[in-house]
């Protein structure tokens, strides 16, 4: 079921393909207009669109069924049929293209006639329980019903139908029972009227291909896989069919529930750095379900199985709704006023700076806080606390991206929009895993995938992208974990020893000493693929073919993960990338570029926000006098000019006792940081820690002080997604703890006596605007006039920024740099002979601290170590075995999965559930310049146990007290059953 | 590495640092430049990037020997006390 609030035009805008070198870079039909007659009407409409939405664009509603702008016109239902004058019959209006001059009738006798012909046929299939039916008030079958007039059914119920269970005693062979199997939607398929516009959202929409139109004629019917329940088949719960759906066939099992909303406020998806916008469909302060934004500029109406399902959790039974101290942490937790709280937590800052001295305490922000929020915290830690010591969790993601591309493009963020990979011809995915991470933009890549754009993987694990329906990665270069640096040189040294340089674009747009440098390095024969299969692992063919595939297939266009940067080496290979991005021109204009996938929704705009220790907001040195300057006069305080301390830094500074009191929002460094056991003796060091989060989360257990949080549907503010589109978070509900939590920052920073006194966070905005030049020209007001802005958006460009780069770097000239390849420090050993790398899965988000509450479990209830089956048999170990990890820096017990998905010789965990104890294992290498944590390789043994380990004994003993101290606090704290 | 890096239990002292600074010397180093030219390039990131404490920690272990540091890593060492110096005397 579309938006309560969303019109529906029949059928897409109309769109220009293009395929392959030459129609990329021919002009788009621009602006193109034609004129024709509806119903007596001049009217006029874009170029190849149908007749169908050009009586809609212009308000004339011909009756359709099978006809939704979610997707392509497919003409089936012939509900939508017109007349045209000159043309034979009774055409579609759906699939039937306008033509200059042509003169369209919508009604008629004969076409009513018609038309409640079809309705009569369909009504006579279909259960006549309107007024308890779930779609009752939204339902397209009823409103069509009434749009042709229908007033009977001569045909009766006795005959064959998908209705009814029995008939005349008898089971009805072609009645099938509800699928509840999905938490989320029910199908029932006694209310299906065979559009097929659930097969088609999943096909062209989210590219699955799940769902299918089984058997023919009148035994036709919607199936999963092959006639499976939802939950059995591949399914991957996105919704799009639940969406599509006229009728109350697949429905939304909370709009079964709370029945139908009666207003919708646009907001900004909560999850991963897609950024999706959504409708939240509302009945009073209560959320009746998420509706992905047809206008949408980073989804166009599309969505997962968590930005449109799992909001669970900010209801959940475990959320902590009042203030709570203690003194120890051994101690039980006690409810508290908010003044005592805050007042408790201002003095014990102040009484650790004056006993240890002003750079003894700090703070940390998080990628699932709102711009506003992160900007607050990093001004309360700068002028407030008086030092630089904040950061923020992209330290431990994508500060290599930040880093790697200010050298070389001179500007910490991607390049493009998503729509710029519709313009590509060959992707490359590097360390990415699109469809797990980043699932509503992997559905675009997938859909340019199917149009004929060509593919490369280089991954060490076979992930889904690498062969999926329609689709198959030209080349899957498979390499060891660890050696991203040599195989980005070795494809280098393809390009600049087979002439394959766009030598034009280096000579007018990069900076020629560096190129000649970098030139010289890469064509050296020690980078060749050939040499460097040794280290890669990956056969010198599929390398050579894979880089001139890339340098000579028309637009390429480069997409990475957490695979490049979470490496000692990550911001060496960032540099890498777009080195080879620069030296083959594929820069600056739709459909290429370099493309970091944020994991986080709010990653991009954390870092904007001045969260690293180094760096004003847009991303200026604090020893810049005249940046500093600006910010001295604006905050009225005098600040540092030095930098602050790094997460993993502020963790050994603990442990020397020089940094007692840390301040953390919405982050739970306790279970994402690596080596946890030094994460947490460093928060054990600590003498007062203050949490503010929607939940007792791990880092918590080691606090002082709880702060209880909003979530995004509590709240005013901005997220910037991996395109550095800012859009709006809009406040749904008032917050359940009583403040936003921008205010309880703006509570604490006026407790450490530092006046702040924001009104709304429009007004945070405003101060971001005038002190940050890339976001002069963002206001709250502008992003509701534009529906969101991609910064840079200033005077310069006034609605933002789509493609940077584009007739110059920022920098100027583009740099390259040499990037030696320099094997990380964790080796493989007799005593540790394997290889772990991490990552995520679909159904779970991050620490799973939202995730792990809501029914989204049932897809994934635990981490799983992923073994090969020939590393599995020389173990001893069957699938569902447990398995002990050892790393050098702990040890762990995950289940095996026995899979040829990794390759021998390493394996691969998630890292969603605390007790899994993913990072008990990792190790604190890091990346040499932005200390981001080497969390993709580890060198590991794997044994068969019979137990958890000893970690995980105390893991459990320690959380089982904590929840014992939290009891205590009485029933009072917890949200309502 | 020698053991006197150590500091502690759960603490990696000054060795930790010491892996730190011959990572940034190693990036610094590449396409053979040699230790001198790497070391401007090294001193600039940790003057750039690491608190003034680890910087000052680090300078006081080379001091002590240095033991483990590379090449480029010393030199910037010297190169960032020499510029730290003059800033302060020029205060």
């Amino acid at each position: 079921m579309r938006s309560i609030v969303e019109q529906d035009l029949g059928t897409p805008a109309p769109k220009f393909r293009n395929v392959g070198r030459t129609t990329t870079t021919a002009p788009a039909a621009a602006n193109k207009t034609v004129m024709l007659t509806i119903d007596g009407r001049e009217v006029e409409v874009a170029e190849g669109s149908s007749v169908l939405r050009a009586a809609a664009l212009n308000g004339i509603h011909i009756p359709k069924l099978c006809a939704t702008e979610q997707l392509d016109a497919f003409g089936s239902c012939r509900l939508c049929l017109v007349q045209i004058e000159g043309m034979k019959g009774y055409p579609a209006s759906c699939t039937t293209p306008v033509a200059a001059g042509m003169k369209v009738s919508t009604q008629n006798d004969k076409l009513a006639a018609l038309r409640r012909g079809v309705m009569e046929l369909y009504i006579s299939d279909h259960p006549l329980d309107c007024l308890t039916c779930p779609a009752n008030g939204h339902c397209e079958l009823q409103d069509m019903a009434g749009a042709v007039g229908l007033r009977e059914v001569r045909y009766g119920y006795d005959g064959a139908n998908h209705v009814y269970a029995k008939q005349q005693g008898e089971d009805n062979a072609l009645f099938v029972g509800k699928d509840e199997s999905n938490p989320y939607f029910t199908f029932d398929a006694s209310k299906c009227i065979v559009c097929s516009r659930c097969v088609r959202a999943c096909d062209e929409q989210q590219g699955t291909l799940a769902l299918t139109i089984q058997s023919r004629g009148f035994a036709s019917k919607v199936a999963a896989s092959q006639d499976e329940t939802f939950m059995q088949s591949e399914c991957v719960s996105c919704g799009a069919c639940v969406q599509a759906c006229p009728t109350a066939t697949l429905s939304e099992k909370t709009l079964i529930d709370k029945g139908q909303a009666e207003h919708s406020r646009i907001t900004t998806c909560a999850y991963c750095g897609v950024g999706c916008s959504f409708r939240a469909e509302m009945k009073g302060e209560e959320v009746v379900r998420m509706v992905p934004n047809q206008d949408g500029h980073a989804n166009h109406g599309h969505s997962c199985v968590k930005g449109r399902f799992a909001i669970g959790y900010a209801t959940h039974s475990d959320r902590i709704m009042k203030p709570m101290i203690r003194a120890k942490i051994s101690d039980p937790w006690r409810e508290v006023s908010w003044e005592e709280a805050i007042a408790y937590a201002a003095s014990e800052f102040k009484r650790i700076q004056a006993k240890y001295g002003v750079d003894s305490i700090g703070g940390i922000t998080s990628s699932r806080c709102t711009n506003e929020e992160t900007y607050l915290v990093q001004k309360l830690v700068r002028a407030a606390f008086g030092n630089n010591n904040v950061d923020t969790c992209a330290r431990v993601c994508h500060s290599p991206t930040g880093y790697g591309l200010k050298q070389t493009l001179g500007e910490s963020a991607g390049t493009q929009n998503f729509d710029s990979v519709m313009h590509a011809d060959v992707i490359v995915v590097i360390g990415a895993n699109p469809t797990d991470g980043h699932p509503v933009f992997a559905s675009q890549m997938k859909r340019r995938l199917r149009q004929g754009a060509r593919l490369i993987v280089a991954d060490p694990r076979r992930i889904d992208l690498v062969r999926t329906p329609h689709i198959a990665a030209d080349h899957h270069l498979q390499l060891r974990p660890g050696t991203n640096v040599a195989l980005i040189n070795s494809l280098a040294h393809v390009v600049v020893t087979e002439g394959l340089v766009d030598e034009a674009f280096v000579r007018a747009r990069c900076e020629s000493a560096s190129f000649e440098q970098w030139r010289e390095f890469v064509a050296d024969a020690h980078n060749s693929p050939e040499q460097m299969e040794a280290v890669t692992g990956v056969p010198a063919v599929e390398v050579r073919a894979a880089a001139r595939l890339y340098a000579t297939g028309g637009n390429g266009a480069i997409y990475y993960g957490l695979g490049v940067t979470e490496h000692s080496q990550g911001s060496t290979m960032v540099m890498g990338i777009a080195n080879l991005a620069m030296a083959t021109g594929n820069i600056g204009r739709e459909g290429v570029g370099v493309n970091p996938l944020r994991g986080q929704n709010n990653v991009q705009g954390s870092c904007d926000m001045g969260s690293f220790p180094h760096e004003f907001p847009g991303y200026r040195h604090v020893s810049d006098d005249a940046t500093r300057l600006l910010f001295e006069n604006a905050w009225q305080v005098t600040l540092q000019n030095e930098p602050g301390l790094r997460i993993p830094n502020m963790f050994e500074a603990a442990l020397d006792r020089e940094f007692l009191g840390l301040y953390v929002e919405g982050e739970d460094i306790a279970q994402s940081d690596p080596n946890t056991q030094h994460v947490t003796a460093a928060l054990s060091a600590m003498e007062c820690v203050v949490v503010q989060d929607l939940f007792l989360n791990e880092t918590a257990k080691f606090a002082h002080v709880f702060l209880p949080g909003s979530s995004f549907l509590e709240k005013d503010g901005t997220f910037t997604n991996a395109e550095r589109r800012i859009s709006r978070v809009r406040k749904v509900m008032h917050p359940k703890s009583g403040y936003a939590d921008w205010e309880i920052t703006q509570l604490l920073a006026n407790a450490m006596g530092y006046a702040m006194n924001y009104a709304h966070p429009s007004e945070i905005m405003d101060e971001i605007a005038r002190l940050t030049p890339t976001f002069a020209g963002v206001s709250f007001a502008r992003i509701d006039e534009l529906g969101s802005i991609q910064w840079p958006c200033n005077d310069a460009h006034p609605d933002g920024t789509p493609t940077m780069h584009i007739d110059e770097f920022v920098r100027g000239k583009g740099r390259f740099l040499v990037t030696e390849y320099v094997p990380t420090r964790e080796k493989v050993n007799a005593k540790f002979p394997l290889i772990l790398t991490t990552g995520r899965i679909l159904s779970q988000y991050n620490v799973g601290a939202q995730t792990r509450r809501t029914f989204n479990n049932q897809w994934h209830d635990e981490d799983r170590v992923e073994i090969h089956p020939h590393d599995a048999e020389e173990r001893g170990i069957a699938d569902g075995d447990w398995v002990g990890i050892a790393s050098r820096a702990g040890d762990t017990v995950l289940r095996a999965q026995v899979t040829e998905r990794v390759q021998p010789g390493v394996v691969y965990t998630t890292f969603h559930f605390p007790e899994s104890g993913a990072n008990v294992i990792t190790t604190e290498n890091s990346d040499w310049a932005t200390n981001c944590p080497e969390y993709k390789v580890t060198a590991v043994q794997c044994t068969r146990v019979s137990q958890p380990s000893d970690w995980q004994k105390r893991f459990r003993a320690f959380s089982d007290l904590q929840q014992d101290l939290l009891n205590k606090a009485g029933a009072d704290v917890f949200a309502a059953k | 590495m020698s053991e006197s890096a150590h500091q502690g239990p759960g603490h990696k002292g000054a060795a930790h640092l010491v892996e730190m600074a011959n990572d940034i010397a190693a990036f610094f180093s590449g396409a053979g430049h040699a230790p001198a030219a790497a070391a401007d390039g090294v001193a600039d990131h940790l003057r750039k990037f690491w608190d003034p404490r680890m910087r000052r920690k680090l300078i006081a272990y080379g001091h002590q020997g240095g033991a483990g540091l590379s090449d480029a890593a010393r030199l910037a060492l010297v190169k960032l006390e020499a510029a730290t110096a003059s800033a302060n005397a020029a205060e």
